[in-house]
């Protein structure tokens, strides 16, 4: 994107996007702050629990507490459930999308983008939020609905709550997704994204890998094979914590070499040798290795696994933000109470 | 990074934010937006504070509100406003951004002041280092007019109002040309082109250009209609030579032929250099109409006389105060009549009617 000839001599331009500046990570800190986030919210359980002691009085509350202490979840128990929701919003949005393709809402050149962004929205979402707080059954829907807009592809919520509904009618169960369900976390969403809306994938630049080493093959449909596969890779990538480690370019060049080098074909002279100097190389080709070994070893979380972590969530859940829970009713009625003094001039 | 002092959780963050914040006067309020006079409580910085209201908008978050918080969010440029923060409470959403009090059209109206013709080689060269930062960044403004290109107190021009823009470049994606109020929209999206560039905003910036010559709009159609027939009476109806494939735009047909008129008539005072440049702006095909960084590189901006420094440049006398009560009393709001359709975001979805009625332009002052 930055090849013309006035951009080379400024900064990169991807260095001067939120996803660089704000975004980015060593897999050490990553792991730090979910560590950190982790045990904030556990505390902030804990807290809620007490609280909520003094508002209910039925039931013995230090049950509550040790219930909720044996079975709170770990950092990586946290992640393998926001991952398996996930990979909902990729079965989401297609079944949005053979709903819609048709009447234009949805556009099948968007799909991607909206899969992507709203894939690594829940994903940044998870950074500054712990699952006891904030389900990810519910951050996820929120997240899709966000990503459909900030991809420009706005749909009324009606249009895109109703299939969602008839899935639940279909499957015999009551309507639980409702519109406030999904607006009403709008802005918990928005925030926690530091209103920072704009985020860049690899399937943009791997296409321009395809153009660009069109002239180096002379077999196009073998590299169209490759570019096919390649986007596969992309679509496991979104998955995975690669997009905080490097940019989507490296990204969809990992990928490439990964769908090359699974059909037997070498880009690495007839290609990458051809693009970049030896030094450049030095620094690239363990980048791609790391992407590949990642992408690679990247497994789905089972619904079965999801199942029994979501079911030890219901113990230690942070009372305070949950809906159903006595203190947050008791709070949001305390609030209506009270007028916002900034509101007032 | 320390934990214990930063905090982690989104709301959190938010609500610190939040607290750097004060409120100070209502400036201005339209029915999408109410604008505050704001400060920054440890540095005193002055402030804008553009609170989105949110209360009653069905599908939640209002597109034109994400399009500007997503574009500015990216955007650091000397002659793009600065969003300096977000926030939110409740149900709305506060942008801070930088305090600018006064925009291009307030200028150009005020018919007291004389500009030089470095006056407008100024503020035009800094136009284009705004819009040709956004082009570099693969965003379209999509509503350059005056009134959206603000004025700081040191003379800088920024460009405002992002409500409009979104990112461009990937030719299968379908973009609406219901787009730009229409005095400044190019002929292509007066046609019904769906796929298009940066070219737009460099045609809206040669209206612009002209408008600082003429100091009266160059190209005020009545309706979208009359508004092509007023461009080829203006420029001449282009010739299929011209503007190879017009006829293959959706809803094309045949055009009244207008002769192409002489253009130092009109602008009298303009030098050979500015006419040429302005002319290649307003290009009918979209291709050949020059881009943001090359009319940067055109002679018109080396040649004498040197721009103006922003610092000296024309400006208009006007107490804040005034203009905020007048604003905040509702009646004073000007919209010129090309406003009126000017907003939609039915690209790939349909158009929500309450979303096209409830946007509203606002200006943090507006002309005396």
């Amino acid at each position: 994107m930055t090849s013309t000839e006035e951009t080379e001599r400024l900064p990169q331009l991807f260095e001067q996007t939120s996803q660089y500046r704000h975004w980015r990570f060593t897999p050490e800190a990553l792991e730090q702050l979910r560590a950190a986030n982790n045990q904030q919210g556990i505390n902030r359980v804990l807290d809620g629990l007490r609280e909520e002691a003094q508002v209910d009085d039925e039931g013995s509350s230090e049950t509550r507490i040790t219930e909720a202490t044996n079975n709170m979840l770990t950092p990586q128990e946290e992640l393998q459930l926001v991952n398996y929701y996930l990979q909902m919003i990729v079965q989401t949005i297609t079944a949005l999308t053979k709903i819609y393709r048709e009447k234009h809402l949805l556009r099948a050149e968007a799909i991607n983008n909206i899969k992507a962004t709203a894939i690594n929205f829940m994903k940044r979402f998870y950074l500054h939020n712990v699952v006891f707080d904030y389900p990810p059954k519910s951050i996820m829907l929120t997240c899709l609905y966000l990503a459909t807009k900030v991809e420009n592809s706005f749909m009324k919520i009606e249009d895109f709550i109703r299939p969602l509904q008839d899935v639940e009618q279909r499957k015999g169960g009551k309507v639980q997704t409702k519109n406030d369900d999904i607006l009403g976390l709008e802005f918990v969403v928005i925030q926690s994204l530091q209103f920072e809306l704009a985020v860049h994938h690899p399937y943009r630049p791997a296409y321009g890998f395809f153009l660009d080493m069109q002239a180096y093959f002379e077999d196009v449909s073998q590299l169209k094979a490759i570019y096919d596969r390649a986007q596969q890779l992309i679509d496991t990538s979104l998955f995975t914590d690669l997009v905080f480690f490097y940019q989507p370019s490296q990204i969809a060049l990992g990928a490439f070499k990964t769908a090359a080098k699974e059909k037997d074909i070498d880009i690495d002279t007839a290609y990458l040798a051809q693009r970049f100097d030896a030094q450049s190389l030095e620094v690239l080709f363990p980048i791609l290795d790391e992407i590949q070994e990642t992408i690679l070893g990247f497994k789905i979380i089972s619904k079965k696994n999801a199942q029994a972590i979501d079911r030890k969530l219901i113990l230690c859940r942070n009372p305070e933000k949950n809906p159903n829970s006595k203190l947050y009713k008791k709070k949001v009625a305390d609030q209506a109470e009270t007028p916002y003094v900034s509101d007032s001039d | 990074m320390d934990a214990s002092s930063k905090p982690i959780f989104g709301e959190d963050i938010n609500k610190e934010t939040e607290s750097l914040y004060k409120k100070e006067k209502k400036l201005g309020e339209g029915t999408y937006a109410v604008v505050y006079l704001g400060r920054h409580v440890k540095t005193d910085r002055k402030v804008a504070i553009k609170k989105i209201k949110l209360g009653n908008a069905r599908s939640g978050l209002d597109m034109s509100a994400i399009r500007e918080v997503k574009a500015l969010r990216e955007l650091r440029h000397p002659n793009v406003i600065e969003l300096i923060d977000v926030f939110s409470h409740k149900a709305n959403l506060n942008l801070v951004l930088e305090f600018l009090d006064m925009d291009l059209e307030a200028v150009i109206k005020e018919k007291s002041l004389v500009f030089m013709p470095a006056d407008i080689k100024s503020w035009l060269m800094m136009a284009l280092r705004g819009l040709d930062h956004c082009h570099k960044c693969w965003l379209l403004h999509r509503d350059l007019k005056p009134n959206n290109f603000l004025i700081a107190s040191d003379g800088q021009l920024k460009l405002a109002d992002f409500g409009l823009a979104r990112e461009f470049g990937d030719v299968q994606r379908v973009m609406t040309s219901q787009t730009v109020t229409r005095w400044y929209r190019a002929p292509e999206l007066l046609l019904g082109a769906t796929n298009y560039s940066g070219a737009v905003d460099m045609w809206a910036m040669g209206c612009v250009f002209a408008e600082l010559l003429l100091r009266t709009p160059y190209l005020a159609g009545s309706s979208d209609l009359d508004q092509l027939t007023t461009i080829f009476k203006a420029r001449g109806t282009p010739s299929e030579d011209e503007w190879p494939g017009i006829n293959k735009l959706p809803m094309g047909f045949k055009f009244e032929q207008h002769p192409r008129p002489q253009f130092s008539e009109l602008f009298r005072g303009a030098s050979d250099d500015a006419l040429n440049l302005m002319n290649q702006m307003l290009l009918f095909n979209p291709t050949d109409r020059i881009s943001a960084a090359q009319a940067l590189r055109h002679p018109y901006f080396t040649n004498h006389p040197r721009p103006t420094e922003p610092a000296k440049l024309p400006r208009v006398q006007q107490p804040m105060a005034a203009t905020a009560d007048s604003e905040a009393s509702g009646k004073k709001r000007q919209y010129n009549d090309a406003f009126d359709d000017v907003f939609a975001d039915n690209e790939g979805g349909a158009l929500d009617p309450v979303h096209a009625s409830k946007r509203a332009d606002l200006r943090i002052s507006s002309p005396a």
